[in-house]
């Protein structure tokens, strides 16, 4: 937990483990980090597909048939007072589509048909996978965006695209996702011990501000797991080594641990030498405009009570339900490569 | 971009130079720990191919620590794109000059060839020059600022006199 100059309270992720973070600059972390915004829009489209199909067929009465948005992100806000206007009009459309989904739901759950809430459940477990995953694709492009034009053309397979397009189509799915999920499933202001926090998923990744942890540290090889700055293996190239396993200890080889791991003690097998941090000592974690892992961010942020109390006319309590509406809101950062990456 | 300043290693590294100097162990080039934190000395992440690179060269390349006193610094500064601090052990041939260049290019291409180096990249280069006088240890130290490209020219203009300079990089063409 950390404090912004504000005072206000914070949480964010600051290291992930298990997992192969990007070079700290060069034309491979700009590749690494394509790749996996790449990845993660595939899977946020894969799962806005798979729930929209879901949410049509929840809502295929005729009384409330055609009440999902048409597909266009939230319009960019010029200005506070349009933000303002818009997300307050956008806020009371979707309260009247969820009444009117609900009464329709109530209805069919009466006459024995239960199958319309059981596919909007489900539905919703789809769309918060496929908002977290485009929040993460915008992150990952975003950091590409800081080292390659906008108009640089990829190669997918058979077809090319630009980053600026690719970066565009993470931001309107994130805003699109967020829309439909806090218009009909809403989301939660967090209480915890006497402080609100607010986590949303939309707003969050449009935050400039990332964790860098530094930290002091060994390399040591996987090879042979000595100090991989003296050592003769090279990263990337594959050495035979001799497998060594033993109860409740995971592979030499794979680093896999009881039936999930093939080999055998004693087995050669080839390996490609990595280099794995060891000895860890945390020094600081700050906040920096590019962190090493785009993904490393704000998860939740301090709503203050007179903030809270100014939006709903009283200071709620511990056990209130207190909904926020920012997804509903339009985007304050425009739409274009160089704003969404700009400010950071 | 060519900017040549004068550079001091901390006390903490002379002093471990001196040592390595009285013990007669000194390299011809010595990898010195070129992030200095809170009076703390640590290797950059770069580093940990510094002894890789020089595999096969007849230049003698080893770090100023030995492995159990070694450590790294790991975090992103998106501002220089490659931090080198060296220790140089001046002789009087321009042989030991050429070697420490081809070592310090060695590094920049096995960086451009792992992808975490691009091209035109801002590299800063720390070079202590190591003089012996008897058993004591002279040191002056520049830090170099350039262009990847331009790396060769820069530190020889740096290290060496006027007049041997372009006879170095004729024979760094060669």
């Amino acid at each position: 937990m950390k404090r912004t100059n504000d005072g206000l309270k914070m949480r964010g992720l600051v290291a992930r483990t298990n997992v192969a973070l990007p070079p700290p600059t060069g034309p491979a972390r700009t590749r690494h980090c394509i790749n996996e915004g790449l990845s993660e829009l595939y899977s946020a489209h894969t799962a806005a597909w798979r729930a929209e199909m879901l949410l049509r067929r929840a809502l295929a009465g005729s009384e409330v048939r055609g009440i999902l948005p048409d597909g266009a992100a939230l319009q960019a806000g010029k200005s506070a007072s349009f933000v303002a206007q818009r997300g307050a009009e956008r806020v009371t459309e979707w309260f009247s589509l969820r009444d009117r989904a609900f009464d329709y739901f109530r209805t069919e759950l009466l006459l024995g048909n239960a199958n319309p809430f059981q596919d909007y459940r489900n539905a919703g477990g789809l769309l918060r996978s496929g908002l977290n995953a485009s929040g993460r694709s915008f992150l990952w492009l975003k950091d590409a965006a800081l080292d390659v034009e906008a108009d640089a053309v990829l190669g997918l397979g058979r077809s090319e695209t630009t980053l600026g397009d690719l970066l565009h189509d993470a931001h309107c799915l994130l805003h699109r996702l967020g829309e439909i999920f806090g218009g009909l499933y809403g989301c939660e202001v967090v209480h915890e011990d006497g402080t609100w926090f607010q986590e949303c998923a939309v707003h969050l990744p449009h935050v400039p501000l990332a964790n860098s942890m530094g930290f002091s540290c060994r390399y040591t090889c996987t090879v042979c797991g000595k100090d991989s700055s003296s050592c003769p293996h090279i990263r990337g190239v594959s050495y035979d080594v001799q497998v060594k396993r033993s109860e409740g200890q995971s592979c030499s080889a794979c680093e896999l641990t009881g039936t999930r791991c093939l080999h055998s003690h004693g087995e050669t097998v080839a390996v490609a030498a990595n280099v794995m941090i060891t000895d860890i000592e945390l020094r600081e974690i700050s906040f920096v405009r590019r962190a090493r892992d785009p993904l490393a961010r704000i998860t939740s942020i301090e709503i203050e009570a007179s903030e809270l109390a100014g939006r709903l006319g009283r200071v709620p309590g511990p056990k209130d339900r207190v909904l926020c509406h920012t997804c509903m809101y339009p985007c304050q950062h425009g739409h274009s490569v160089e704003a969404a990456a700009g400010p950071d | 971009m060519n900017e040549v300043v004068d550079w001091t290693p901390s006390s903490e590294v002379v002093a471990r130079l001196a040592t390595r100097l009285r013990q007669g162990t000194l390299p011809d080039i010595t990898v010195l720990p070129s992030q200095r934190r809170d009076g703390d000395d640590f290797y950059s992440e770069s580093d940990s191919l510094a002894l890789k690179v020089a595999q096969g060269a007849s230049t003698h390349v080893d770090f100023l620590d030995g492995e159990d006193q070694r450590r790294f610094l790991a975090e992103y500064s998106a501002d220089v794109a490659m931090q080198l601090a060296l220790g140089w052990l001046t002789d009087l041939s321009g042989a030991g000059l050429l070697g420490l260049v081809r070592y310090v290019v060695q590094r920049i291409r096995a960086a451009k060839g792992n992808g975490t180096l691009a091209e035109g990249a801002v590299l800063e280069i720390n070079v202590a020059k190591l003089i012996k006088s008897g058993q004591d240890l002279e040191i002056e130290g520049l830090q170099i600022k350039v262009r990847d490209a331009d790396v060769a020219r820069a530190m020889v203009f740096a290290l060496a006199s006027r007049e041997a300079a372009e006879n170095l990089l004729e024979e760094l063409t060669d």
